[in-house]
């Protein structure tokens, strides 16, 4: 063997000898090899920190949600349910008559809306009216609506965490937020149209697990009577703000210092409503449409007014009060009579209105993006958020308060004809359970959600909608595979540039290996001065990259992880300034594995040629000399 | 010449050498013998199988038929590691061009063969001193190649043939990119170290002065030995 100092120099003569060739071979190499490692470096401190900032909130958690969209047994087309709610309507209509006529008022069956009726010689279902929803709902009665017992039988073969169940309790009446104080009566006629009313579709009932990490330091989940904790969405909450919503492609900064303005307003935020029942608002609507029409009449000499008129309530929330009250006797009795007929109907109820204060607890960041996009960093930005639904109010605190809240919710449904109100949150440990389950569990809905979607074998529509760990762990996976192809890519071009380099290299060293040969070195000799040679540009292409990568990324890594920070904190709603992006992550592995192989390929690469240029005869390698 | 006494044995034998390329028979039936310090001349017009001669002789190139045996060993049945050795330790060879490698100094280009020997640094330093002195190049052993005349550089290539003091000199038209006087001061270098260490020494040469120095000529003429002066 060689002395390994001889094989050294004689290698290094070999690289001197090439210097422009060697020069540019070695700078493409190593900015080759640093792209990839700082690549390499910076996608897994992208993925940390993705998945640092993801970890932290409800994307964390892989949740599947398993809603019961019950069988759509296609009832609006149903005949014979037409006829039971022709015969309903038959049979109330003729008990209200007899009722009214025992208490002598007179009654009109028109005044209720018959079920079906003939259009153009086309009898048709009106599924809106009272009777029609009356006849659904008892033939629902004979469809099994399955619960938590199946959904639990099912998970038998799905290890998961926990289940959580989430309920919808809609407002029994009407919820209006107090503008300073200030009640505006002009909302009760439509209170969808009060845009920051965060309230009036109703509150969603869940464990406060499930989104404790949104709730604020301060919360108290078990505010008193009148005081209600709930979590808003951000959406709302930058609404009832007055913010002007920011667009998709504003800037981190700007979505996190928006975030961090509506965080901060809401920390003391006690919304103030009114709550007024379905008789309160019919009073104030009567009191306002008498007080309009004597206006209207103000000037007419011969306008007699309403023996009974109301003053508009005097303080917010307050009731009507009596103006003037000359009805006679008559009259009142008429009055009396009509409150016994809808109370033996069970129709009747005391008007009823009161202040209720909503405490805000805590935020759930939903989305807001609103155009699809392609870009990979904004659609993390669109995932960041949750789609809770809001309000929430905490399981306990619901169960703690069951009374007074029924008095201004309604329960639960558990017979509705497209669906119950009620859905669970199933936690899994990992992605792969929850992908799985939903694959083979849940029910496939025909051309909509309100076109069912349940069997017999498959319950629940399964869905991972209420956050995106899932989708997130794909596109972390996803992004995972599309960036380690294009390193592989770029780390096969450096292969097959060194294996061309080292080849070419080599083959043209046909004279000196034949000056070698004659003057008594032998084949394996000369392999090792060649395999010297490539050990030698390897490492020192090996070692500069490693050393360029580290600078690069000791150098970039300040600005980029602070841009990342931003960008994952405005992504992940997360105020949290101790959790940090961390863009450049040497992988000491990888860096060794990537080196290794380079190493390995080369000295393949390598052996090959000189092998064959060792075998040539002396007098070939000199023959054009 | 012949050999001196009846124990003395060729350094190089040859036994009825032929070579072929393709079609074309450049060496036929040679077979000749290259006692210890004697100076042999390969003489010949050009393209008769001189260089392919002499290196076959200088074990570099093999024969299409017939045996060459150096030293009494037949390198026909020598391995490919057994004939490096042979090369490197008993036959020392001068190219007409050099073939220095330009980025080693001349004392690192003169130290070449003695590295597959595997000698020491101490022992090898002083081994470059001395042919360098032998062959007059002493101060210019740290200076590279490219900075050296070409008879500098002859003298180099004779010091790292002769460095591991080979039994026989193999010299393939070594003066011809010298002048007049460096082409005289090399051949009297080679006969001065042919002298000092009984090697033998084959020169090809065009040049008939160097020729009628030798102690035998021969000259190929169609490839066939001619012996012009014994």
């Amino acid at each position: 063997m060689l002395k390994f100092k001889d094989a050294i120099t004689l290698a290094l003569t070999k690289i001197s000898s090439q210097k422009i060739w060697h020069g540019f071979f070695l700078s493409t190499e190593i900015i080759l090899l640093t792209g990839v490692l700082l690549a390499s470096s910076f996608l897994q401190g992208f993925k940390t920190s993705l998945h640092d900032f993801n970890n932290q909130g409800l994307n964390g958690k892989f949740i599947v949600t398993a809603r019961n969209v019950r069988v759509n047994p296609d009832l609006k087309n149903d005949q014979t349910v037409w006829d039971l709610a022709e015969s309903l309507y038959d049979q109330h209509t003729k008990e209200h008559a007899n009722l009214a006529a025992q208490l002598n008022l007179p009654y009109d069956p028109a005044s209720e809306e018959k079920p079906t009726e003939y259009l153009n010689g086309e009898r048709i279902f009106k599924e809106y009216t009272k009777y029609a929803g009356l006849a659904i709902d008892e033939k629902m009665q004979g469809y099994h609506q399955a619960g938590l017992a199946e959904l639990l039988q099912i998970l038998n073969n799905y290890p998961y965490q926990k289940v959580y169940s989430e309920s919808t309790i809609g407002t029994n009446g009407n919820l209006s937020i107090l503008q300073e104080g200030h009640e505006n009566l002009q909302d009760l006629k439509d209170p969808t149209s009060n845009s920051e009313n965060p309230i009036f579709y109703g509150l969603h009932v869940l464990e406060s697990a499930v989104y404790q990490y949104y709730l604020f330091d301060s919360a108290d989940l078990k505010l008193e009577q009148n005081t209600i904790p709930v979590t808003m969405s951000l959406t709302t909450l930058e609404q009832y703000f007055d913010y002007t919503p920011l667009s998709d492609q504003a800037s981190s900064e700007a979505k996190l210092a928006r975030f961090r303005e509506i965080y901060q307003r809401s920390q003391d935020l006690t919304i103030t409503t009114c709550y007024r029942n379905e008789a309160s608002k019919a009073l104030i609507f009567q009191a306002q449409q008498i007080q309009n029409e004597i206006a209207r009449h103000a000037n007419e000499k011969d306008y007699n007014k309403p023996s009974l008129i109301h003053n508009l309530p005097s303080e917010p929330c307050g009731p009507v009060t009596v103006a003037e009250d000359t009805r006679s006797n008559d009259e009142i009795q008429q009055a009396q009579l009509q409150i016994a007929y809808q109370t033996a109907l069970g129709e009747y109820e005391e008007p009823v209105q009161k202040i209720v204060n909503f405490k805000v607890i805590g935020i759930i960041p939903d989305i807001r993006q609103t155009t699809h996009s392609t870009d990979i960093l904004a659609m993390i930005q669109s995932l960041g958020g949750i789609n809770l639904a809001t309000p929430l109010i905490s399981r306990d605190y619901y169960e703690a308060h069951l009374t007074e809240l029924s008095q201004i919710f309604h329960p639960p449904s558990t017979t509705d004809y497209l669906g119950t109100s009620e859905s669970f949150l199933i936690e899994f440990k990992d992605a792969n359970t929850a992908t799985r389950f939903i694959n083979e569990q849940s029910c496939t809905l025909k051309g909509g959600i309100n076109n069912g979607c349940a069997t017999e074998d498959k319950p629940f529509y399964l869905t991972a909608d209420n956050n995106h760990s899932l989708i997130i762990n794909n596109i972390i996976e996803t992004l995972t595979s599309i960036i380690m192809i294009a390193i592989l890519m770029i780390f096969v071009l450096t292969i097959i540039l060194m294996t061309v380099s080292i080849m070419r290299s080599i083959s043209s060293d046909r004279k000196e290996i034949a000056i070698f040969k004659a003057t008594g070195f032998q084949r394996t000799q000369i392999i090792t001065i060649y395999l010297t040679y490539t050990c030698l540009i390897t490492s020192f292409i090996i070692l500069v990259s490693i050393f360029l990568t580290l600078i690069l990324g000791l150098i970039l890594n300040p600005w980029l992880s602070s841009l990342l920070t931003t960008f994952l904190q405005a992504s992940f709603f997360n105020l949290d300034n101790t959790i940090r992006a961390q863009l450049f992550e040497p992988q000491l592995a990888n860096c060794l594995l990537t080196s290794l192989a380079l190493l390995l390929v080369s000295l393949t690469a390598a052996l090959l040629p000189t092998i064959l240029k060792t075998k040539q005869s002396i007098i070939a390698g000199l023959k054009y000399e | 010449m012949q050999p001196s006494t009846i124990q003395q044995s060729p350094i190089i034998q040859a036994n009825s050498l032929t070579k072929r390329f393709g079609n074309l028979e450049v060496l036929k039936n040679i077979t000749l013998q290259v006692w210890p310090g004697e100076f042999l001349a390969i003489v010949g017009p050009s393209g008769n199988g001189k260089s392919t001669l002499l290196h076959i002789l200088g074990c570099i190139d093999r024969p299409t038929t017939g045996d060459v045996y150096i030293m009494s060993k037949n390198t026909n049945k020598l391995t490919d590691r057994q004939l490096a050795k042979l090369r490197n330790q008993t036959l020392g060879f001068v190219f007409q061009f050099f073939y220095m490698q330009p980025h080693l100094t001349i004392a690192k280009n003169i130290e070449i063969p003695l590295m597959p020997a595997r000698i020491s640094p101490t022992k090898r330093r002083k081994l470059v001193q001395n042919v360098a002195e032998l062959v007059g190049i002493t101060s210019q052993l740290q200076q590279k190649p490219s900075t050296l005349s070409g008879g500098q550089l002859q003298r180099a290539a004779i010091a790292r043939a002769i460095i591991n003091q080979p039994k026989a000199i193999l010299a393939d038209e070594p003066t011809d990119n010298l002048d007049t006087a460096n082409g005289a001061n090399i051949i009297n270098l080679l006969l001065n170290i042919k002298n000092q260490q009984n090697t033998a020494l084959i020169i090809v040469t065009h040049d008939q002065q160097i020729a009628h120095m030798a102690d035998r000529i021969i000259s190929l003429e169609n490839g066939t030995l001619q012996n012009v002066k014994i």
